[in-house]
């Protein structure tokens, strides 16, 4: 018996990127690699049962559902076969493509079932869904090529009149955000103006709420796929009701990036770290955490234990005791950061002064040459030489310091 | 700065010692070997830096439990400090009497270190000694290092750069890791490529197969198209005949008259008409026939009847017919029971062997049976006596010659009676002996002698078999003997007993053969005796059985006479019979009565005969009377032949009156069938009327005339409607205009087959080549080596990266450091070197008169004055000294100017000869005119040449402290 006066409901969702490599990750136990591999397929079987069993009407899927950069058939297949599971409920789907999934690009051109409606183009047009009496505009476009520079707001048509409600689909970045490549930009008060219910945003993978009414959301991605990447990630459940819309952002169980910084004293021993990792990890990571830390110290003896590798040893027999169990913890970075309470001040140190100097002389592209430069390697390399320049100098006080104090 | 006095409260051998330094620039410290020297150059280091705790304790006194002490110092900027110390703890005493602490006097040291004081502001003989085990290059870098800053820890640093790096990286390397993991990346890069490419074929494989499918489509349409074009010409092959009949039924119709005057269903109506008409025509021309009939039957039945009187007669002859055929009956019956009496009557007589008249003349008296039966039982009885008798006398005479053998056998067996007598009187003398008695008690004796024998015996035996038991029991062999003595104890009595009793029967014997009649003969005599008393008796007994038996003879010949006349008697009165009755001649006297029962019985059925021949001649009589009545009768001859004509008088009497009443019936019936066919024939002359015509005949003409039309136009109905199911009209129109040719038609699907064939099979072809690809696309879909390559490759390569950005670091690091070092070098070179030229110049008395820097090329090199270059390891040992000396003292010099330290110089000309050595001091003066020298040595040639300084000395024994 269907509940006449069951509302309108929705999935809205973005920035998939399914079968799309996580970044900065190496040397995975198979375990833990096959299931960071199948992660994001995870993340989109959550969504599918989700948008089945709370019975929404339709799926709203906001571009980079997969990467032509990483082209994966094997994403086509899974997203097809996931689009046929919402078929068999009479969900309908509607997708539009992004920068990263922009029609041209597609190479494998898998075709979906009939209840998958993608924009065809980047000129923003409309899909109807009607239930009852209640009609719903859903207006939306797709990149054809990788780069949408316009201001596509604009090109957005007014809210139709006899609409219930209208939702608008857009794949772009906000007016301010930095982080990520600029598309199609926007500003908030454009997209208020257009007067629709609900804008369903995609781009960009933290999640915000823009605006409360009406609601302006960028859902994040569906799983993290990077140390960036940091916090639950899930999708939203939109309901439409007597002109209101209420939306509400459900987490799925995912893999989570997550970064801590632990600060050890002379008081603590080496059997003690476990127990402090896990302690802050239990706080805030979920049941599968991929675990960076930022040690902290002004015993040298720690210090020691890091660059003498012994720290490296413990993690990695934390690790393997990770990857049995369900549950995991997995370390796959950490740093040692130490800093004495008297530190010798450059100002002082004539030779110091000197590094500095050097430091600021040196051309870095050109000492790094032997290795980004290597044949093989440049087509790999993705270094960033700021960061090394601050690390190297670091490391050479650190050093430094640490051989004086040993002498 | 210049240190002015040190107190020690204890550090190592020093305590509670007062040092002071203040009256001049140089100071010269004089004392043998552990006389405390190096401590006091430690405990000064300690002043300034502190120590660890670890090292404290190694300068902690025996005498005390804390190290400490104070150094004071003046200098432009801050005036006199006292610095003071107790284990690690440091208090600075200033001039405006302010107190301060670690970090003030940390501030104050501007960053020097202990190991800079060390490396630029302090050297012994102990460098010395480290350099002569340094290799060449090591040895050039050192010497230049030295001083410049903590050397040894940028050394170590250095070191420990160049070694991750290249553990790292090499840049034409394989196996650092940098190198292995960039191929590994490489690797795996190109392995995805080829995985890419594959799946890159998936769109291709999809448009290949659409274009496929559309082909496919177009095939499958035209092959439709085909075959519905073929069923179409197949169709119109089917019904081209009922096209062209169409077409010619079409013409043929429109040459009838537009209208044509008939009455409606005229036809079916005047068939109807005349259908009614004929059962009504038939009917009353079989009434008028059935009238005709009926009317002949009665007057064919009239001729049949009786008259009355005739009539009566008859019946009353008639009713005589049952008592006639009763009699007839009853004379059949008696004439078998006749002729049954006469066959049992003749049975009689063959059985009595009697002619047919014999019987009926004879006559028999009444009591004749009784006589018969008398005579019967009579001689009956006779005969049986006269058996009897006989008998008798077989048995009176066989017990007579019985009873004469017996005695004739006794008297001859008998003895005679004198010897009978002899035996008795011999038997009468022996019996008065008793020897009878006597031997009876012997007799008794020897049986009980026997039988205690005999006890004895088995007594033996039963004590034999004990003893026995027992022996083999106790086996001891002198049991044994037990039973062998009883068994012979045994034998021997028994033995002897029979002896005994032997004995006394021979003793006997010969007693009874003294007497002169023997046992034996004594018996047979009294035996004999016996048998002839027994004989004479039985003699007795026969004699009067004789005498019995001859009166019971006599008896019985008596009765025999007597018998004898009786049969004669009975004899003649058979006879008698015989006589009289002549049949009885030859016959038995047994079967008389027989004979005379059957006699009785012939007699009677002949009686029988005799009245059953006359109830049959009467009842033959009576009918015969009748039979003469019937005979020339009119109406029959017979019984039968009346009773039937009878019987057709009634019968035809009542047909008659049946057929009356029928064609009274029937008449009413036809006058109804004669209306109705009135009626009949209006109708028919209206419906004529309506068609315009006069009869029958033209009345069938016109309406043929319609019904041809009329089928025609049905038929073209027909064949339309048909034909339309088939085709749609423009299409049967246009077929009926064309009316096409068979051999056309066969033409065009015979095309049409051959095309489709040929698109069968290219479809076939379009199938198999869809089916290939789909069977490609559905294996890439399930492929997963490029997704997994991907992750692969992301992991390498970021690994990849890792190590990259670890080796980057690493190689900044050194570059970083070993640019600083250069430029922090060059900065002090030339001043160095300068000054190294010149202390090393005055130092050698000008033997070397230049000093060149290592370069990158080439080590340390020094110039004689021959302007001959030797490089550091060309050198003597004592001139590499000598060397080392003037870098550190012109490093010192240099460096003078960053920080205003005291030096401190320990020993370090020790292998100096006299010359060069003063020629060090010397030197030494001059720098201790800018800055404050301490100067230890344990050499007494040193200590004699110090006054060159003008230093003040001070000489410690080894007690000292």
């Amino acid at each position: 018996m269907i509940n006449m006066t069951r509302p309108i409901t929705f999935i809205h969702a973005a920035d998939l990127h399914l079968d799309s490599p996580f970044q900065g990750l190496s040397k995975l136990p198979d375990t833990i690699f096959s299931q960071v591999r199948e992660s994001t397929f995870d993340a989109l079987q959550q969504l599918i049962k989700l948008a089945i069993s709370r019975q929404v009407d339709f799926v709203l899927l906001v571009g980079d559902l997969f990467d032509h950069e990483r082209q994966s058939l094997k994403a086509q297949i899974r997203l097809r076969s996931a689009f046929e599971q919402l078929a068999d409920y009479d969900i309908q789907v509607y997708l539009s493509y992004g920068n990263h999934d922009f029609i041209e690009g597609n190479y494998h051109a898998v075709s979906y079932p009939a209840n998958v409606h993608s924009f065809p183009d980047e000129a923003p047009s409309s899909f109807t869904f009607t239930k009852q009496h209640e009609r719903v505009e859903i207006t939306g476009f797709s990149y054809e090529t990788r780069a949408v520079t316009e201001e596509k707001v604009l090109q957005f048509p007014e809210r139709d009149p006899a609409a219930t409600y209208q939702i608008g689909m857009l794949h772009g970045s906000v007016y301010g955000d930095k982080q990520h490549s600029t598309y199609a930009p926007f500003s908030t008060h454009q997209l208020v103006d257009k007067e629709y219910d609900y804008w369903a945003l995609g781009h960009i993978h933290q999640r915000q709420e823009l605006h409360e009414k009406p609601p302006i959301i960028y859902p994040g991605n569906i799983q993290s796929r990077h140390r960036n990447e940091q916090g639950k990630k899930g999708c939203y459940v939109v309901e439409l009701k007597d002109d209101e819309v209420i939306p509400e952002f459900v987490p799925f169980r995912t893999i989570e990036f997550l970064h801590i910084d632990i600060t050890l004293t002379s008081q603590h021993n080496m059997d003690e770290v476990e127990t402090l990792i896990e302690e802050k990890v239990n706080n805030e990571g979920g049941p599968k955490t991929l675990l960076s830390i930022n040690w902290h110290t002004e015993d040298i003896n720690w210090f020691t234990s890091y660059t003498d590798g012994w720290l490296e040893d413990l993690l990695e027999g934390f690790n393997e005791q990770q990857t049995e169990s369900l549950h995991w913890i997995y370390i796959y970075r950490h740093k040692m950061n130490w800093r004495e309470q008297q530190q010798v001040s450059t100002d002082y140190s004539p030779f110091l002064k000197e590094i500095n100097q050097a430091f600021t002389e040196l051309d870095i592209q050109k000492e790094l040459k032997d290795f980004t430069k290597q044949t093989k390697a440049k087509k790999y390399a993705d270094i960033s030489y700021k960061e090394i320049q601050d690390e190297a100098q670091e490391l050479l006080y650190t050093y430094l310091h640490q051989a004086e104090r040993r002498e | 700065m210049k240190f002015l006095r040190v107190i020690i409260y204890g550090f190592g051998k020093w305590t509670d010692t007062e040092i002071d330094f203040t009256t001049e620039n140089a100071a010269a410290f004089y004392g043998a070997n552990e006389a405390g020297k190096t401590t006091l150059q430690q405990f000064i280091l300690y002043m300034l830096f502190g120590l660890a705790p670890k090292q404290r304790k190694h300068f902690r006194p025996k005498q005390r439990t804390e190290i400490g002490g104070v150094l004071y110092i003046h200098d432009t900027k801050q005036g006199y400090v006292a610095i003071q110390r107790k284990e690690g703890e440091v208090t600075c005493f200033l001039e405006d009497g302010t107190e301060e602490g670690e970090a003030w006097w940390s501030a104050y040291l501007s960053g020097l270190t202990k190991e800079m004081y060390t490396a630029i502001y302090s050297f012994s003989a102990q460098d010395l000694m480290d350099i002569q085990h340094m290799k060449q290059k090591e040895l050039s870098d050192v010497l230049f290092s030295i001083g410049l800053t903590g050397s040894t820890v940028i050394y170590e640093v250095e070191k420990k750069l160049v070694a991750e790096k290249e553990k790292l990286f090499k840049k034409r390397g394989q196996k650092p890791l940098l190198n292995q993991q960039i191929n590994k990346t490489d690797q795996l890069y190109k392995q995805l490529s080829v995985e890419q490419a594959k799946e890159a074929t998936y769109y291709e494989l999809k448009i290949t197969k659409e274009e496929k499918e559309k082909e496919l489509e177009n095939l499958q349409n035209s092959i439709e198209n085909l075959q519905w074009e073929t069923q179409k010409q197949e169709k119109i092959k089917q019904n081209i005949a009922d096209i062209h009949y169409l077409y010619q039924a079409n013409k043929q119709y429109e040459t009838f008259p537009g209208t044509l005057s008939f009455p409606e269903e005229g036809k079916e109506r005047l068939e109807k008409i005349k259908q009614k008409n004929y059962p009504l025509q038939a009917d009353k021309t079989l009434i008028q026939q059935k009238q005709a009939d009926n009317y002949a039957r009665i007057e064919q039945q009239t001729t049949t009847l009786l008259s009355e009187d005739i009539k009566q007669e008859a019946e009353k002859l008639l009713a005589e017919q049952s008592a006639y055929e009763h009699r007839e009956y009853v004379v059949e019956d008696l004439q078998k029971k006749r002729e049954d009496a006469q066959t049992k009557k003749q049975s009689i007589l063959d059985d009595l062997n009697w002619a047919d008249n014999e019987a009926e003349t004879l006559s028999l008296p009444f009591q004749i049976k009784t006589r018969w039966a008398n005579i019967q039982t009579n001689v009956e009885e006779n005969n049986r006596h006269g058996k009897e008798l006989a008998h008798k006398q077989i048995i009176h005479e066989d017990k007579q010659k019985k009873l004469a053998d017996k005695r004739e056998e006794i008297i001859k067996q008998q003895l005679d009676q004198t010897t009978v007598s002899n035996l008795r009187r011999q038997l009468n003398q022996a019996s008065v002996d008793s020897d009878n008695e006597i031997n009876h008690r012997w007799m008794t004796w020897s049986k009980q002698r026997e039988k205690q024998s005999r006890y004895i015996w088995y007594g033996s035996l039963g004590m034999m078999v004990l003893t026995l038991a027992l022996a083999v029991m106790s086996e001891d062999a002198i049991w044994y003997l037990f039973p062998v003595l009883f068994f012979t104890l045994g034998i021997g009595q028994r033995y002897w007993g029979k002896q005994q009793v032997e004995e006394l029967m021979k003793a006997m014997e010969s007693k009874e053969a003294e007497n002169s009649l023997t046992k034996a003969d004594r018996e047979e005599a009294e035996r004999q005796i016996n048998q002839f008393d027994e004989q004479q008796a039985e003699l007795k007994w026969i004699h009067q059985e004789e005498n019995q038996l001859l009166i019971e003879i006599n008896q019985r010949i008596e009765e025999q006479s007597l018998h004898e006349t009786d049969a004669a008697q009975l004899e003649y009165m058979i006879q008698q019979e015989r006589d009289t009755f002549s049949f009885l001649e030859h016959l038995e006297l047994a079967h008389w009565l027989e004979l005379l029962e059957r006699i009785y019985k012939l007699q009677e059925t002949e009686k029988q005969i005799e009245k059953l021949s006359k109830d049959i001649q009467y009842n033959q009589q009576q009918n015969a009377i009748i039979e003469e009545t019937l005979k020339g009768y009119p109406v029959g001859s017979t019984f039968t032949e009346i009773a039937n004509r009878l019987q057709e008088h009634t019968t035809a009497l009542y047909s008659i009156r049946e057929k009356e009443e029928e064609i009274k019936t029937l008449e009413e019936k036809r006058l109804y069938k004669q209306d109705q066919m009135n009626r009949l024939f209006d109708e028919k002359t209206a419906l004529f009327e309506a068609a315009l015509v006069e009869d029958e005949e033209s009345f069938y003409e016109k309406a043929n005339q319609i019904d041809a039309k009329e089928s025609l136009n049905t038929t073209i109905n027909n064949l339309t409607v048909k034909l339309q199911v088939v085709f749609p009209q423009e299409m049967l129109d246009y077929l009926l205009e064309r009316r096409p040719q068979s051999v056309d038609v066969d033409q065009l699907i015979k095309q049409n087959n051959e095309d489709l064939k040929t698109k069968q099979t290219f479809i076939k072809k379009v199938q198999s080549e869809i089916a290939e690809l789909n069977s490609s696309i559905d294996q890439l879909e399930r492929k997963e080596d490029a997704s997994l390559l991907a992750y692969q490759f992301q992991m390498e390569k970021d690994e990849m990266n890792q190590l990259g950005k670890k080796w980057s670091v690493v190689n900044l690091a050194h570059t970083a450091l070993e640019k600083a070092k250069h430029s922090y070098q060059e900065k002090y070179m030339s001043e160095v070197i300068e000054w190294t030229t010149e202390y090393f110049s005055a130092i050698t008395q000008h033997h070397y008169i230049y000093v060149y820097p290592p370069t990158e090329e080439q080590l340390f090199q020094v110039e004689a004055k021959s302007n001959i270059r030797y490089t550091v390891d060309e050198l003597s040992q004592g001139t590499v000294d000598q060397l080392y000396v003037s870098l550190r003292l012109a490093i010192a010099k240099v460096m003078l100017h960053t920080y205003q330290v005291p030096l401190l110089i320990d020993d370090a000309f020790v292998h100096f000869d006299d010359a060069r050595m003063k020629e060090a001091l010397t030197i030494l003066g001059e720098i201790a005119k800018e800055q404050q020298v301490l100067f230890f040595t344990c050499k007494q040639k040193v200590r004699e040449a110090l006054p060159i300084l003008d230093m003040r000395i001070e000489s410690w024994k080894e007690d000292i402290g």
